[in-house]
């Protein structure tokens, strides 16, 4: 056999066939084969062919390989499952969990945030009941960048095909 | 994404059909002769049209245009069908640079 039509696709990926044109060594072996459709005998020609290795041409074990290969990888697509619409979460609010957040002082030590004190001339300690922390130039322009203290989490109602963004 | 070509092929209607090709042997031997030799005459229409008249029978020994035309566009449609079977999700900043198609999904834009 020249080459083997079989596609074993997808149970494995078919092997290269790397067509070629013959070399010397296949010579003997083509001329012979050019000899016997010159004298019109057909079927020794083809079984002759047939029992040679490693020679290459346009014969009906390559076609047929190529038309098996198609057809195995149009199979397979075929009865793959239909694409699937995954449910989207995406929340634009940026979820900040203070639990391994510490602010430090000049003295490189971690302060409480129950005792921190911002923009105040105050000595006494301000209890910081909501903590709000604003981005902008001025006060104008600001906007709450972090409001809410929540630990960020998949979505409970997320499923395998959830894109959680 | 536009359709998929129709002229010689029709997946995913249908799966290619294959020729179940053959090397000549002597059981078409007679065929092959006669249109051989009305080509070597220079008779080419009556060669066609001898092909055109045995074609079920001899469609499993010829390889020619149409076949290749076919190979090519099954290949195509296949190569289409593929990317539209694979569910896909693109970041892409603007929807310009979005080469998705329907079903896939993009997560981009302000």
């Amino acid at each position: 056999m020249l080459c083997n039509p079989t596609s074993f696709y997808p149970g494995k990926i078919d092997d290269m066939v790397f067509f070629r044109d013959n070399n010397l060594e296949k010579a003997d072996i083509i001329n012979h084969y050019n000899d016997l459709i010159a004298q019109c005998k057909y079927s020794e020609a083809s079984e002759y062919i047939s029992r040679q290795e490693g020679v290459f041409g346009f014969f009906a074990d390559y076609f047929n390989l190529i038309e098996n290969r198609i057809y195995n990888l149009q199979e397979y697509l075929l009865n793959k499952p239909p694409k699937k619409q995954p449910f989207i979460h995406f929340d634009q609010k940026c979820l900040v969990s203070a639990e391994n957040m510490s602010i430090f002082s000049d003295a490189d030590e971690a302060e409480p945030l129950d005792i921190i004190r911002l923009f105040s001339d105050d000595t006494a300690s301000e209890a910081l009941d909501v903590l709000q922390i604003f981005i902008g130039d001025n006060e104008d322009e600001a906007e709450a960048f972090i409001d809410i203290w929540e630990e960020e989490a998949e979505p409970p109602d997320s499923t395998i095909d959830t894109v959680w963004i | 994404m536009g359709k998929f070509e129709q002229e010689f092929s029709n997946f995913p209607v249908q799966k290619i059909t294959r020729h179940d090709f053959k090397n000549i042997d002597d059981d078409i031997a007679p065929i092959v002769n006669e249109i051989n030799a009305l080509r070597a005459q220079g008779l080419y229409s009556q060669a066609a049209n001898l092909i055109q008249e045995n074609f079920n029978t001899i469609s499993h020994y010829i390889v020619d245009a149409v076949t290749y035309r076919t190979w090519e566009e099954e290949i195509y449609n296949t190569q289409k069908y593929a990317r539209q079977k694979q569910q896909s999700i693109f970041f892409d900043e603007s929807d310009a640079d979005f080469d998705g198609i329907e079903g896939d999904v993009w997560a981009g834009g302000d």
